[in-house]
């Protein structure tokens, strides 16, 4: 009954929101700032950029706000709409920049198994030094969970090329990993 | 520890993180929403101008309400008046000023001067009935100080303590009037017949009486006060006194008619 009225409630300031009613804009603005910031920083290592990117996120959400049909996820509809901001911002700063790479001799996609947790400033640092393109393919397909064919449409690459960058990217952060053991625990 | 998959960790921690943005970043967007979506602009002046025209409309009938009430208080103030075209003067005249008029009357000098107006038939009645449509006004002077002077009369009926100081001078000159008249009257059957009988002075009275009554009941009407209560009050006052006026306006020839008369309405 709880998740009802507040689904209720969720749609009723975004159907004010969709109005033009700065304040339902502002409500839904201090729901989801938090979370898009922190989708928008995974792109964008340096912090102001990446509040720009969501500040431009949410003009777009709400100077579109008339297109969303209240069909699938509306949190996920904001999300791709911050990907794309960040990943727009990536490319205004010309720090997104692909080779066209062939196939690489990987078998198969593994996941990386590692014994050990690690906390998400520690997964941030990471991945922030990871090169661009390698991070920006990594994260759009680890964590948000696109397919290459998608990544490579968003991306305007071939699915090898993003494919390749993953490979790396992964390869990278096990390399990574390691060295971090190795600083923790001393010689594995 | 449990083995954990790498990159499922990854995806759960970054998925549930939250950075709080700057806290002037709202104001940036909504800065840049001002500039994209004026339509919300013009929906909040289209709402601060239905709210301006709502106010304004509340004034405006504040404004309208308190204006028809004082011109309401002004018509209740100040009673329709005819003296300032002669013709009709409506006046309260209060038991007590009604009295003291007719104590006055009854003294001597105007026992005299009645008498004197006895020697004069119906032309002097005529001036004394003009006389009555003069204004005369006793009120406090500083309230109205040009009212005497241009003949103008205001009653204050808000304040009841200014109904006392407010005389009836075309009521008392009608009193005196008709005590005039009836004076005439028994000296002209007197002439006529050597006698007077009591019937017919007790028909004159009557007449007269019922004049005054009427010339009473049309004042009060007039006037809002409480015509009823008025009424009952001065035709007591009245048979007494206007009886004693006539008596002592037609002198000692008459003590006789006027013992009879005690003695019947005793």
């Amino acid at each position: 009954m709880r998740i009802i009225s507040l689904h209720k409630d969720y749609k009723k300031v975004i159907a004010k929101a969709k109005e033009g009613n700065r304040r339902a804009q502002h409500e839904m603005y201090e729901l989801f700032a938090p979370k898009m910031l922190s989708v928008c920083r995974q792109y964008l290592k340096r912090e102001d950029l990446a509040e720009e990117a969501m500040l431009n996120g949410f003009l777009k959400v709400f100077t579109h706000l008339g297109s969303y049909r209240f069909e699938g996820s509306f949190e996920g509809w904001i999300r791709r709409i911050m990907v794309n901001e960040s990943i727009s911002m990536l490319r205004k700063e010309q720090k997104l920049f692909f080779e066209e790479e062939e196939a690489l001799e990987y078998s198969k996609e593994h996941a990386t198994y590692i014994e050990t947790e690690l906390e998400v400033n520690e997964i941030q640092k990471m991945i922030d030094a990871l090169p661009e393109g390698y991070k920006t393919v990594f994260v759009l397909y680890v964590v948000e969970g696109y397919k290459h064919s998608e990544i490579a449409e968003l991306l305007h690459i071939s699915e090898n090329t993003s494919k390749t960058q993953l490979f790396k990217a992964r390869k990278m952060l096990q390399n990574s990993l390691m060295q971090e053991n190795i600083h923790s625990y001393g010689t594995p | 520890m449990a083995p954990l998959k790498f990159e499922e960790n990854i995806r759960e921690k970054l998925q549930e993180r939250e950075l709080q943005p700057s806290k002037e970043s709202w104001g940036k967007l909504s800065t840049q929403l001002d500039a994209r979506l004026p339509e919300k602009k013009r929906s909040t002046f289209i709402w601060v101008a239905v709210a301006a025209s709502f106010v304004g409309i509340l004034l405006l009938t504040a404004l309208w309400m308190q204006k028809s009430s004082t011109s309401t208080q002004l018509v209740e103030e100040a009673p329709p008046s005819k003296a300032l075209d002669g013709t009709e003067m409506p006046t309260v005249i209060p038991d007590e000023v009604l009295a003291n008029i007719e104590q006055v009357d009854a003294s001597g000098q105007d026992s005299n001067r009645n008498g004197q107006d006895l020697a004069n038939s119906g032309n002097n009645a005529k001036s004394v009935v003009v006389n009555s449509k003069q204004p005369i006004v006793k009120t406090n002077d500083q309230l109205l100080p040009n009212a005497k002077k241009d003949g103008i009369i205001a009653l204050n009926t808000g304040q009841p303590e200014n109904k006392s100081s407010v005389e009836a001078p075309s009521e008392t000159n009608f009193i005196d009037q008709k005590v005039k008249e009836v004076v005439a009257s028994v000296q002209k059957i007197q002439g006529e017949n050597q006698t007077v009988t009591l019937d017919e002075i007790d028909a004159l009275l009557a007449k007269a009486q019922r004049d005054i009554a009427t010339n009473r009941i049309l004042n009060s009407n007039t006037q809002k006060i409480d015509a009823a209560a008025l009424l009952m009050d001065v035709e007591s006052e009245l048979q007494r006194s206007f009886r004693d006026r006539v008596f002592e306006a037609l002198g000692e020839g008459y003590l006789k008619v006027r013992t009879a008369m005690a003695e019947r309405n005793n």
